[in-house]
């Protein structure tokens, strides 16, 4: 496929790693986050860590939409589900997340629960102007990529005027929890960013300026493709080499400065922050999730149906938590492979492909981390 | 670039060129290091 197999050319991976040992100082460790999760499952699934040398660290992040949503959360949606004038509407990878009890979307499909898995959000205006009686709540996740999809979703469902249509919103903000990563008292000393690629064709560079320049980070935007995250490693080893913290775009043929003025206007427009929101590893944080606003208060599950989420307790062996934050490896679970593996996952990362857990197992890293070290 | 259904950005060619030169270039000074 056009611009996709150029970026998966296995001589110019190893030519561009071979530059990358070159460059990298060997007094010296360096650290660099990928907040991505579709990044995360490119340096997995195509051994980019194989090629860098042993100073240059992936530290894996938060990025995946299904892997930070709390628990609560799911609690919630699973009893909105089980209201019988209610069909739930969900993307795919939501449905097997382990909820409290050991409850899930699936199982409660399973008990009778009209729980429907849908590709857009435009599947889910099309089934409520299809069944009229029945009450239809998409339940909204994901980064600043799927908030616009549920933005027109909103636009047209006010349109049609359909009444029986409402939003369940979980959307969060990727720069509020690069933000909260830098800023954690765990110790995780992160040098870098590996940005990320669709949400940053979404909302543009300028978000990330803060990291440069309150933090001294560089961040440099990347495309999901291997030889992207290769290059932007070595664009963030020559900023760390020179002493800069700049803003820098390798993925250029798909993200601008400015990003998607359109999509930012409708996100605008319909949504606002909420003072807080819990985060799966990372706790609350202010400022880093989105609400209706006000003059689509009528689209508003959580009001339609007067939830209160109740917090939580994951599965204390998990260590979800601190695989988000970057603090530990899938491999330095417990769990991992053991009692959790894709068939029963134990905990969010085991479930969506973004997640660390799951694109460790799918690809047999931490078998090849195992043997590194023995050695 | 698509996501959910949707086309989020829309793929500049001169660029994508321009990056896959900078990628040569960068690999080709690896072959001689």
């Amino acid at each position: 496929m056009k611009h996709v197999d150029e970026y998966r050319d296995g001589a110019l991976a190893k030519g561009l790693a071979r530059r990358i040992a070159a460059e990298a100082r060997p007094d010296r460790l360096y650290r660099f986050m990928e907040f991505c999760g579709g990044h995360t499952h490119a340096i997995s699934r195509y051994g980019v860590e194989d090629l860098l040398p042993e100073n240059i660290r992936m530290i894996h992040g938060p990025g995946c939409p299904v892997c930070v949503l709390p628990m609560g959360r799911i609690d919630d949606a699973i009893r909105l589900a089980r209201r019988p004038e209610v069909t739930l509407l969900t993307y795919a990878d939501l449905m097997r997340v382990p909820a409290s009890n050991g409850a899930s979307l699936m199982k409660a499909k399973a008990e009778g629960a009209d729980i429907r898995m849908i590709y857009s959000t435009l599947d889910a205006i099309a089934i409520a102007e299809k069944e009229p009686h029945r009450e239809v709540v998409f339940f909204a996740i994901g980064f600043e990529t799927t908030t616009p999809p549920t933005a027109l979703a909103i636009r047209r469902a006010q349109k049609k005027q359909l009444r029986n249509f409402s939003i369940f919103c979980n959307h969060v903000l990727t720069p509020a929890a690069m933000q909260a990563i830098l800023e954690t008292n765990e110790g995780v000393a992160i040098e870098g960013f590996v940005g990320p690629a669709h949400v940053s064709t979404v909302i543009g560079m300028a978000p990330y300026r803060r990291f440069a320049v309150d933090y001294a980070k560089p961040v440099v935007i990347a495309g999901f493709e291997p030889l992207d995250v290769i290059q932007a490693v070595l664009m963030l080893l020559r900023q760390i080499n020179e002493g800069r913290s700049e803003i820098e775009n390798q993925y250029r043929r798909a993200v601008t400065e400015s990003g998607n003025a359109k999509a930012l206007d409708e996100m605008a427009d319909i949504f606002e922050l909420r003072e807080s929101f819990e985060w799966r590893g990372l706790g609350e944080i202010p400022n880093s999730a989105l609400r209706l606003r006000e003059n689509y208060w009528e689209f508003d599950a959580e009001r339609r149906f007067s939830i209160v989420t109740t917090p939580a307790r994951d599965n204390p062996a998990c260590e979800c938590g601190a695989i988000l934050r970057g603090a530990k490896r899938p491999q330095d679970c417990k769990l991992f492979g053991g009692a959790c593996t894709p068939e029963t996952p134990m905990g969010s990362c085991m479930v969506s492909s973004e997640g660390s857990c799951a694109a460790y197992w799918a690809y047999g890293r931490f078998r090849q981390h195992e043997r590194r070290k023995a050695s | 670039v698509l996501h959910v259904g949707y086309a989020l950005a829309k793929i500049d060619e001169a660029e994508a060129l321009e990056t896959l030169e900078l990628l040569r270039e960068a690999a080709a000074l690896g072959a001689g290091s």
